[in-house]
């Protein structure tokens, strides 16, 4: 496993060997559930956008940053937490930018881990 | 693997987290790390699953949309048994005012997020060993206090260093204070008895110094004023250095036990039915007095036995008789006030001691005292009582016996006082202690004759003075032993009456003596009648006249030949029955003799009355007959009395020729004595008879 600057940036290695460590091939499968799970959020993101439901939208955030940073994906968590951060405190009200970089790192990530895991390039 | 306790299996864990991909990697993780694991996707499921999955660890998320981590961690802590379950908060990184809110709430352990996952199977397997270790923990302490409370075992903690004192709650609340009531190391020495304070304050303060373990029983009141007694056993431990770090006491409640013991030991040395001391109890003070007796005093040893008490239980019932026991014991113990010691021996008999007395006037006052006391009225439901009561004495060192042994001594010696008639005291005696083995002897001598033919009867001639012929003859007891000792009837005939046997004796000698005659008419021995003395009892035997009438028609004898004795003095015991007795003997045709006569006191009007055919003069009247016929006065009233009551004379006890003389000269019917012949074996009655020549004597 190379351990470029990129992937550090964008996936937590420690993190990642530890899970695949532990749970071996169940690591995958949950990293399947991520990579399946995930575009449905995004979309679910955007449509909120629209709707400027803040309240639905930072709920979202929470789950997909909490899903991000316990698979490893430290890019994708930490975009998330600024977005969710900014609404809860009251700091953002147009969040379409942030959903934008978020759907952005999702988009990323979700690279990342297939070409890691699944040798399947997007 | 997780080193799970055998009795729990796979630990349960239960997963709470709205988030679906972080709680399926949870899931997954930890089944993967051997657990059992169930999800909840929010708060309010969480909760309901608790119940129903029963989990031993909870890994929960604090942020929630139904119901956050917080309100739901508060809502599992109020199910029973899981306020001491492990609860894992899922927070935030930095969010660390909910790590503290967690914590307030009642969570074991925080983690954040992300998760480090390694370290997270890390903490939930130390959580679930501790939180297994902290529930055995938790049911042994349950376990011992229960065995404790069972018990009554409570426990006490000293620190030295600060003197910090805890007492446990189950002491507390034993002694009727609150459970978290405070009782400081002052409080606790206040409990105790006064008298037993400074004792154990003074264990306390070695214990504290040189770390001495010590036990001690003493009494705590408590607040409500109850008294206990303790078994306070304590011990210190040391620590690194070697200094004493805390003392452990244990307390024990040993009230029952006591109490229990305290019943068996008065049981053991009172009487219950008086409360007096039991003869246990006496021989103990008994053993006491003889220890500490002073040279030169005397102690006196008195036995009290109530005269025919039977008679008291037999009329008045037994409830009244034990009325009349309490009431005797209270007597005599008010009566010695201090001047001795009085214990029931028996079911009816007393026994007292008299210390340091300066001589038998003063043991003799103080037993008259009681014999008087006693003999005064006693109100038993309203029907008056009087008894009376015999006292024996032994004295010592005049008695230098055991304990055991002068109350034997004093008991024997209150027997001799009833067998005296009672309503008296007697002294103890060696010779009284002969007597009674003796009597023990003949007794067992005379049941052995019984079984074994060893009674035979000798016949003593009686002549007739007018015709110079063997008129009769009387038959006489003799008894021999196993080894063929022949026992005088003057030392036996007294025990056979004591002891009953003188009935089966008596229609011994009446069979016997008629099996005998029947032989003697066959061999043509007649015109001669057999004397058979009677007893009292056997006289008094209702049965009797018609033993003798079946008897005598058994061996088809004239029943004139049947001459029944009785003595002056059974005749008058009970004139009226005499009479009534006499005159069946009568109706069936038995001669009648009185014996001894002249011993006694009869009234001539009441002799008059009774149907008697003979009368015997007493030996003694004719033995003091002198040469010339003086001292002979009343050996001549007697025979004109008979005569002139129509009755036959015969005089006993006639040895000398001078006697016959005096008793020919004075008209006396018939003779029996030495003079002519000793009492006789049969065979050799028999011959007397055939051969009897006058002239030759």
């Amino acid at each position: 496993m190379s351990e470029t600057q990129e992937n550090i940036d964008i996936l937590d290695a420690e993190s990642i060997s530890s899970l695949h460590e532990l749970l071996q091939d169940d690591f995958l499968d949950i990293l399947s559930s991520f990579i399946n799970l995930m575009p449905e959020l995004i979309e679910d993101l955007k449509t909120l956008s629209e709707s400027k439901d803040l309240n639905s939208i930072a709920k979202i955030t929470h789950s997909i940053k909490g899903a991000s940073g316990n698979v490893g994906a430290i890019y994708l968590s930490n975009t998330c937490e600024s977005l969710e951060f900014g609404l809860r405190n009251n700091s953002i009200e147009e969040p379409s930018p942030y959903i934008d970089k978020i759907e952005e790192a999702a988009s990323i990530t979700l690279n990342e881990l297939r070409d890691k895991f699944f040798q399947v390039s997007s | 693997m997780i080193n799970t306790d055998e009795q729990i299996g796979v630990p349960k864990i239960l997963v709470i987290d709205d988030d679906p991909i972080t709680r399926l990697m949870l899931v997954k993780t930890l089944t993967k790390s051997g657990y059992e694991v169930e999800e909840a996707d929010g708060g309010i499921t969480g909760v309901e699953k608790v119940s129903s999955f029963l989990p031993e660890l909870i890994l929960l998320d604090v942020m929630m949309p139904d119901m956050d981590g917080f309100e739901t961690c508060d809502e599992i802590r109020k199910i029973r048994s899981y306020s001491e379950t492990p609860i894992i908060m899922l927070t935030g990184l930095n969010d660390e005012s909910s790590v503290d809110r967690a914590f307030d709430i009642g969570a074991n352990d925080f983690v954040t997020k992300p998760i480090n996952w390694s370290l997270l199977v890390k903490r939930v397997k130390y959580l679930i060993r501790d939180s297994i270790i902290n529930m055995q923990l938790i049911e042994n302490e349950a376990r011992l206090r229960q065995s404790q409370r069972i018990a009554k075992i409570f426990y006490w903690e000293l620190i030295p260093s600060n003197l910090m004192f805890t007492m446990s709650e189950a002491f507390k609340e034993h002694i009727g204070f609150s459970v978290d009531s405070q009782i400081n190391c002052d409080d606790f020495m206040g409990l105790i008895h006064q008298d037993e304070r400074s004792q154990v304050e003074k264990k306390i303060n070695k214990i504290l110094q040189d770390g001495q373990s010590y036990h001690i029983d003493h009494h705590i009141k408590s607040v409500d004023g109850r008294k206990y007694v303790f078994k306070q056993h304590a011990e210190a431990l040391k620590g690194k250095n070697g200094d004493i770090s805390r003392i452990i006491g244990t307390l024990q409640d040993i009230t029952q036990q006591r109490h229990a013991e305290s019943i068996i030991e008065y049981q053991r040395y009172y009487d219950e039915l008086t409360a007096l001391p039991n003869k246990k109890l006496f021989y103990d003070k008994l053993d006491e007095s003889l220890n500490e007796h002073h040279a030169g005093s005397l102690m006196a040893v008195v036995f009290i036995g109530i005269d025919r008490f039977k008679t008291i239980n037999e009329s008045l019932g037994y409830g009244a008789g034990d009325v009349i026991l309490q009431n005797i014991g209270g007597r005599i113990k008010k009566l010695l006030s201090g001047r001795g010691v009085v214990a029931r021996n028996g079911s009816d008999t007393f026994s007292v001691i008299l210390n340091n007395q300066s001589g038998l006037s003063h043991i003799e006052n103080i037993v008259d005292e009681i014999r008087i006391s006693l003999s005064e009225e006693y109100n038993i439901n309203n029907e008056i009582v009087f008894i009376k009561c015999s006292l024996g004495i032994t004295v010592y060192p005049l008695d230098k016996s055991n304990s055991v042994r002068l109350t034997a001594n004093a008991e024997f010696a209150m027997n001799h006082a009833k067998g005296l008639g009672g309503d008296r005291y007697s002294y103890y005696s060696h010779k009284m202690n002969k007597v009674a083995l003796r009597k023990r002897e003949l007794e067992k001598q005379i049941r052995y004759a019984l079984d074994n033919n060893g009674f035979k009867l000798f016949y003593q001639p009686q002549i007739d003075l007018h015709s110079k012929k063997v008129i009769g003859g009387e038959a006489l007891l003799r008894m021999f032993t196993a080894e063929n000792n022949m026992v005088s009837p003057v030392d036996f005939i007294p025990v056979a009456e004591e002891t009953g046997l003188i009935v089966d004796v008596g229609y011994w000698i009446i069979e016997s003596a008629c099996k005998q005659i029947k032989c003697w008419v066959d061999d043509g021995i007649e015109d001669i009648r057999y004397g058979i003395n009677l007893s009292a009892r056997q006289f008094r035997d209702p049965a009797l006249v018609e033993k003798l009438i079946t008897w005598v028609g058994y061996y088809n004898l004239s029943s004139e030949v049947i001459d029944l004795e009785i003595t002056e003095s059974i005749a008058m015991d009970d004139m009226e029955e005499t009479l009534n007795i006499l005159r069946k003997f009568k109706e069936s045709n038995f001669t009648i003799s009185m014996d001894d006569f002249g011993t006694g006191h009869s009234s001539l009007s009441y002799l008059q009355q009774l149907p008697i055919d003979i009368l015997k003069i007493d030996r003694a009247f004719i033995k003091d007959i002198c040469h010339n016929g003086e001292n002979g006065e009343i050996a001549k009233t007697i025979i004109d009395m008979a005569h002139n009551l129509n009755m036959g004379v015969i005089a006993e006890g006639a040895e000398e020729e001078h006697h016959i003389k005096f008793l020919v000269d004075n008209n006396c019917d018939e003779v029996q004595g030495l003079y002519y012949s000793k009492p006789l074996p049969v065979n050799e009655f028999s011959e007397y008879v055939k051969n009897f020549d006058v002239s030759g004597k």
